[in-house]
């Protein structure tokens, strides 16, 4: 391993709480994006589907992953703001 | 009464004899002093490695120890690393308890713990006493107490481990002074034994000063600095030596006092393998002899270097002892099974909770899980028989409606019995353990969502209870609208089983905690429609007022009962704190927001 590599490593465990926060973030992102993915994919199905009750089911957790991105991203802003200004 | 006496006798008796031999001789007070430091530097040690469990040291021990050659290799090398055995065996202790291994794993940890400590003995005959140890010492003290002093934990862990070592050097440095000085006064090698008597009168020593001590390398060390200013014999050593071993599981016999019955049966292991170990080295003491003038003239350590070939017997007793126990590891954990069995009882008892498992965050926690798990168990039961529903047919792949018509008469279940036969003793034994965790664990999310499941358990139990009686009632009715209408709250139930179950153990990447929400919207939304069928039915007199009242009552029973599930899945399967079951937590809807988006779906 690199030096610099190294020297990151030991950063990020000796600096554990803005690890923490910079993780959190990250795994913010990363179920905002499998979200969206889920939102794309239910959009189809809905576009596809024939029968009536399954629509409105389908639709029905399209609202749902819809009102759970908009939460999520809400809450990613914040964070990210918060972080910002601890850094100014 | 009698042990208490010699407690309160023991310690000024001992303070006594240690003043007068201050007093009588400096040397023996440089000795002891040594001792006195070394031993600091070992809880110094230890409190510093502590600081590094709780996350690493777990993730280690999990990942290494799935065999019993890993689990062997592992308890080689947290030993040499950490020069601790006590320490690893508190910690094996710890784990086994709480169930994230088994006894075989553990005895493999504990087995090779035995041969990582060996390195010790290497360390000091080799290093220890060739150069100035003491100049290494004081450098590592100094940087030590300055990393002590920082406010992150682990720069503190990191000095604790510095300092410790230093400790040690600086312990073994007065050691090897006081022998040194007392060899011009007095010559200790003038009561040295020979033969048997004196290998078994000196194990016994060797025994004795490791009991008192709780260090087999406090021992050790002792032994190789009096060997190296002559004051024992090279014989009378090895006798030392073979006693250390022995008397080093008082402290795993210590530590599993507190611990259930996977701890003791652990100690006991520990204790077969050392005294078999032992035995197998004083009845064999010469050929162990030659074995060793052999290997360290091929590995060229000089004739007359008897500490360094102590340090070769004591790793290749040790060994010895590995080759032969090994082999035997799975009679020894049948064996230790029988004679250490889990206590019977009426009523459930708790496996998993116990003192050895609170010693670390991650111990008490998956103790706390798996007993919740078993709380869980025990409660699908008490669901299952409460609907009058077979708990088999409710978790399968039949259609709900033929599980519904096969268990179409109600069964007598006594919910109160059962409840206090298995609900009761474990939930009151997670309430106690759950008070006596750590504070600052009590804070983590973790911890706190499975308290909360519990309680969502308990709450499901309840609301079952308040069920069976009306359900027993109507199920069997002549009245075929009240029939169907709680055939349709127990189907209600088992889909929302049916597909938590599928959540918790299916292999869905979809965001789980999230697909949950889904779960909240059908149950708000199905509420709303039922109160509206019930009025339609007293409406048309399908169904009397007293039968309608009791179907109110009930469904908001079902209601909590299929809520409170829905919150055992969430706090209970998704309580790990990875970064995303995190985020999907902060994400998930509160109750207000699936309102508002039914209130948005119906405009």
């Amino acid at each position: 391993m690199k030096l610099r590599k190294l020297l990151k490593k030991l950063n990020d465990y000796l600096y554990e709480e803005e690890y923490k926060r910079h993780d959190r973030d990250e795994g913010l992102s990363r179920v905002l994006k499998k979200l969206k993915k889920k939102e794309l994919k239910l959009q189809e199905e809905i576009a596809g589907e024939m029968d009536e009750g399954e629509r409105r089911l389908l639709e029905q957790e399209l609202k749902i992953v819809h009102s759970q991105r908009e939460k999520g991203v809400r809450l990613l802003a914040e964070a990210r703001g918060k972080s910002w200004e601890k850094r100014e | 009464m009698l042990r208490s006496m010699a407690g309160k006798i023991l310690l000024p008796a001992i303070c006594l004899v240690l003043a007068y031999g201050f007093w009588v001789s400096p040397d023996f007070k440089a000795i002891s002093a040594g001792v006195a430091i070394f031993l600091f530097g070992m809880l110094s040690l230890e409190e510093g490695f502590r600081a590094f469990t709780g996350g690493a040291l777990e993730k280690t021990l999990r990942r290494t120890t799935d065999t019993l050659w890993k689990s062997l290799s592992f308890g080689v090398v947290t030993t040499t690393i950490m020069q601790s055995s006590s320490l690893v065996s508190v910690i094996t202790i710890s784990f086994l308890s709480a169930g994230l291994i088994g006894l075989t794993e553990g005895l493999g940890i504990i087995f090779g713990a035995n041969l990582g400590t060996t390195t010790g003995a290497w360390l000091v005959a080799g290093f220890g006493l060739k150069v100035n140890i003491a100049a290494y010492a004081m450098p590592m003290l100094v940087f030590g107490i300055i990393l002590i002093f920082q406010s992150s934990k682990k720069l503190k862990g990191f000095g604790y481990i510095l300092a410790g070592l230093g400790f040690l050097f600086l312990g073994i440095h007065y050691m090897k002074e006081g022998f040194e000085a007392f060899r011009e006064t007095i010559r200790l090698s003038d009561y040295a034994v020979a033969g048997y008597p004196g290998l078994f009168l000196f194990a016994l020593i060797g025994v004795a000063a490791t009991v008192i001590m709780q260090s087999s390398h406090a021992t050790l060390v002792i032994i190789i600095t009096a060997l190296a200013a002559q004051q024992i014999t090279y014989e009378n050593a090895l006798a030392l030596a073979i006693g250390a071993n022995v008397g080093t599981t008082i402290t795993a016999i210590l530590g599993s006092l507190s611990s259930n019955e996977k701890g003791r049966q652990l100690a006991g292991g520990h204790l077969i393998f050392n005294m078999v170990t032992g035995v197998v080295a004083i009845a064999l003491i010469h050929q162990f002899i030659s074995s060793v003038d052999y290997i360290s003239a091929a590995i060229g350590i000089a004739e007359d270097d008897y500490t360094l070939k102590l340090a070769v017997f004591h790793t290749l007793f040790n060994l010895t002892g590995i080759v032969l126990m090994v082999p035997l590891i799975g009679y020894m954990v049948q064996w230790l099974e029988r004679l250490i069995p889990a206590p019977v009882s009426r009523f459930a008892v708790p496996q998993y909770l116990n003192a050895a498992a609170l010693e670390f965050y991650d111990t008490s926690i998956e103790a706390l899980r798996n007993e919740t798990l078993r709380v869980y168990d025990n409660a699908h039961e008490i669901v299952a028989s409460g609907l009058s529903l077979g708990r088999e047919e409710m978790f399968s792949d039949l259609p709900i409606d033929d599980v519904i018509r096969r268990y179409s008469e109600p069964v007598e279940y006594d919910i109160d019995a059962a409840y206090e036969r298995d609900i009761k003793s474990l939930y009151g034994a997670i309430i106690t353990f759950c008070g006596k965790v750590p504070v600052e664990s009590q804070s983590a999310q973790e911890f706190s969502r499975i308290r909360n499941a519990n309680q969502n358990i308990i709450m499901v139990l309840k609301g079952i209870k308040h069920l069976q009686k009306n359900m027993n009632e109507y199920i069997s009715a002549d009245n075929a609208y009240i029939r169907d209408e709680y055939n349709r709250i127990r189907s209600r139930i088992i889909r929302v089983m049916r597909r938590l179950e599928k959540i918790r153990t299916g292999n869905d990447p979809a965001v789980t905690v999230l697909s949950l929400d889904a779960l909240k919207l059908t149950l708000e939304e199905n509420a709303a429609i039922l109160n509206e069928r019930i009025e339609r039915l007293i409406r048309a007199h399908h169904i009397t007022a007293d039968m309608g009242i009791s179907l109110i009552n009930d469904s908001t029973y079902s209601y909590d009962i299929i809520r409170n599930l829905i919150a055992i899945s969430s706090n209970l399967f998704h309580a790990g704190a990875t970064s995303e079951t995190e985020a999907e937590h902060l994400i998930a809807l509160e109750d207000e927001e699936i309102s508002s988006l039914l209130d948005g779906g119906s405009k």
